[in-house]
């Protein structure tokens, strides 16, 4: 599956918050990172059908509408939900919307215990959303979005809230999956270490526009953090070649970012 | 099919969550039955009960043999007793199903059918017919009321519907114009009340408490139809009402569409309230405890949720009934009133009793 994003510009009433984006998504990781405001929310809504901005998205050179992009792909927002006493197995059943019927049969309970086996959640399947912890609350959230084995993952922030272990494993358990079912993962990520770790390549946004695409070595250097986030960095090579990035100070005489 | 999907036994064992979760399947759905057994004690006890005081197998014979009972019994039980019980039953069924649906579309466990606005202006509605129609129609009491109490009822409806679909149609936006419509048509009910005789007031007044006497096979037919064509339709949503409660964003995300989802819902739970509160008056309380009792018993998902809360509202209205009966013997004892005093220290201790939190 390749994706093709083509000018897509998006408004919140008179607030231009996506100007002319376009992108080319191929089968691994793909990080958007970019300062708040930056506009990724509202980009993974965009591919999602969920917004409706100007210009097009095709999947495999084919225009589809909300319902057709539903079915294809898994959607991690970043809302927690709201309904506390709701159960982890009910949560990621939920994922299997819109083929659930009156009657839930064998076929939808295996695969709601497969996902559970893969993320570790089976132990605690019974329990209510309210008494799990954060980093359990969002592999359910995603357990929810893998369950119906879409071939394309737009991740809002799944790592938030999360320790670093639990980032780590979260990213982990996305690397996998993309890797073993050739998925197209876009995932929303503030954190640029976790970013250069995990993605094939990066896409930076800035006030709505793409200010670069590449590789994780191309696009993580120090005139980009200074241009997008006003951060002063060095940016060093670590294991696997991959770029980290240590933040020294802001830039001088630049505002600050919100 | 996966090859781990089937054996040679055909169908493959669950995992233990699968299977778990199968357990509770079952389990919800004999609490289910169990309120419907409940029920059906309830509704016999509430025939067979009654001023009149006729004997059991006299109320039995009117039912089964009705060619060669008793003329008077069979006028009080099919006249009287058999409409009024059912009445309690179906009132009860869309209230509890208004409730829940109030609750999930709000997502607020402090919602019911009322917070909307849409029973203080059928109130309204009903009180303006009592005021201002009595000296202009013969029929005032029989059909005026009713009708000028849905009317308005529909009108606060399409009123909120309007200010939610400017406003996107977010639960916020819902309540705060379901509130303000309910202290509008509250201070417009007031307003009757001071202009009314003193015949008239008593008339409101009666009408606010809310009762099923005045129960007739028509009306009965008009809110059976109304419960037919609502509640499969609801189970077909009941997935997409069960999305709902993780919030707006995940539901989207789930492929619901919510704004749509919650307007239409909002038309559903109101036609269900203004034609319960149009025949029977003001019931309170039903549409708030039935879907927690409901939430208690049978958790989140909604195709459980629903038919639990339909059956535990008509158990809770039709128990009222029987249960004023027992208490007042020789009024007919507003069911509104009964069903608060009676219902309320129920719900308090089921809350009290319950250890998590069920919302």
């Amino acid at each position: 599956m390749i994706i093709e994003a083509r000018n897509l510009s998006f408004a919140y009433g008179a607030t231009t918050v996506l100007q002319d984006v376009s992108l080319r998504l191929q089968p691994g990781v793909t990080a958007i990172i970019g300062p708040n405001a930056a506009g990724k929310s509202t980009l993974l809504k965009c591919l999602a059908g969920l917004l409706h901005p100007t210009g097009s998205v095709w999947f495999d050179g084919k225009a589809l509408d909300a319902r057709q992009r539903h079915r294809l792909l898994g959607f991690l927002p970043q809302n927690l939900p709201t309904g506390q006493s709701m159960t982890v197995f009910e949560t990621v059943l939920l994922g299997l919307l819109p083929d659930l019927t009156w009657r839930v049969g064998s076929e939808e309970l295996q695969r709601v215990q497969a996902v559970l086996d893969d993320t570790r959640l089976a132990e605690v399947a019974e329990r209510p959303l309210g008494r799990l912890s954060g980093g359990q609350l969002q592999m359910v959230l995603l357990a929810q979005a893998i369950v119906k084995a879409p071939t394309v993952l737009l991740l809002d922030e799944p790592t938030s809230y999360l320790d670093l272990r639990h980032q780590f494993e979260v990213l982990a358990l996305l690397s996998r999956l993309t890797e073993k079912r050739g998925l197209v993962t876009v995932v929303a990520l503030h954190d640029l270490g976790l970013a250069a770790r995990f993605a094939r390549e990066i896409c930076v946004l800035s006030a709505g526009r793409v200010h670069a695409v590449g590789p994780p070595t191309t696009v993580l250097t120090a005139a980009m953090l200074a241009a997008v986030y006003g951060v002063e960095a060095t940016v060093v090579t670590g294991a696997e070649g991959r770029p980290w990035v240590i933040p020294a100070g802001l830039v001088p005489g630049q505002p600050t970012a919100e | 099919m996966s090859p781990t999907s089937s054996t040679t036994l055909g169908v493959a064992p669950l995992g233990p969550a699968a299977e778990a979760y199968r357990r509770a399947a079952r389990r919800r759905a004999w609490l289910g039955g169990l309120v419907c057994l409940g029920l059906l004690a309830s509704v016999t006890a509430d025939v067979l009960i009654g001023p009149a005081a006729l004997s059991v197998p006299a109320v039995l014979a009117a039912i089964l043999r009705p060619d060669t009972a008793d003329p008077a019994a069979l006028t009080i039980v099919w006249t009287f007793r058999l409409p009024t019980a059912l009445m309690a039953v179906l009132i009860g069924s869309a209230l509890g199903v208004a409730g829940t649906l109030a609750q999930t579309i709000l997502n607020n466990p402090l919602a019911s059918p009322y917070t909307l606005g849409v029973s203080a202006a059928a109130g309204f509605g009903a009180a303006l017919a009592m005021v201002c129609g009595a000296g202009l129609l013969p029929f005032a009491g029989v059909l005026l009321v009713p009708l000028s109490a849905f009317f308005f009822a529909t009108l606060s409806v399409a009123a909120i519907y309007a200010m939610a679909r400017r406003q996107r149609g977010t639960s916020e936006s819902l309540v705060l114009g379901g509130v303000a419509l309910l202290f509008l048509f509250n201070a417009g009910v007031a307003l009757l009340q001071y202009l009314a005789s003193e015949d008239q007031l008593q008339a409101i007044v009666f009408w606010l408490f809310g009762s099923l006497e005045g129960a007739t096979w028509r009306k009965l037919a008009v809110l059976a139809a109304t419960l037919l064509v609502v509640l499969p339709w609801l189970g077909a949503k009941s997935w997409q009402l069960t999305a709902l409660r993780l919030g707006d964003g995940r539901a989207q995300a789930l492929g619901v569409e919510v704004k749509a989802l919650r307007l239409t819902m909002l038309l559903v739970l109101s036609v269900l309230t203004a034609t319960s509160v149009c025949f029977a008056g003001s019931i309170g309380f039903i549409g708030l405890v039935a879907p927690h009792l409901g939430r208690m018993a049978v958790g989140e998902e909604h195709r459980f949720l629903l038919p639990v809360t339909a059956a535990l509202g008509a158990l809770l209205l039709s128990g009222a009934s029987v249960a004023s009966k027992l208490v007042v013997p020789e009024a007919a004892f507003p069911i509104g009133i009964a069903t608060a005093f009676l219902g309320v220290p129920f719900f308090a201790s089921m809350v009290l009793a319950r250890k998590g939190n069920h919302w």
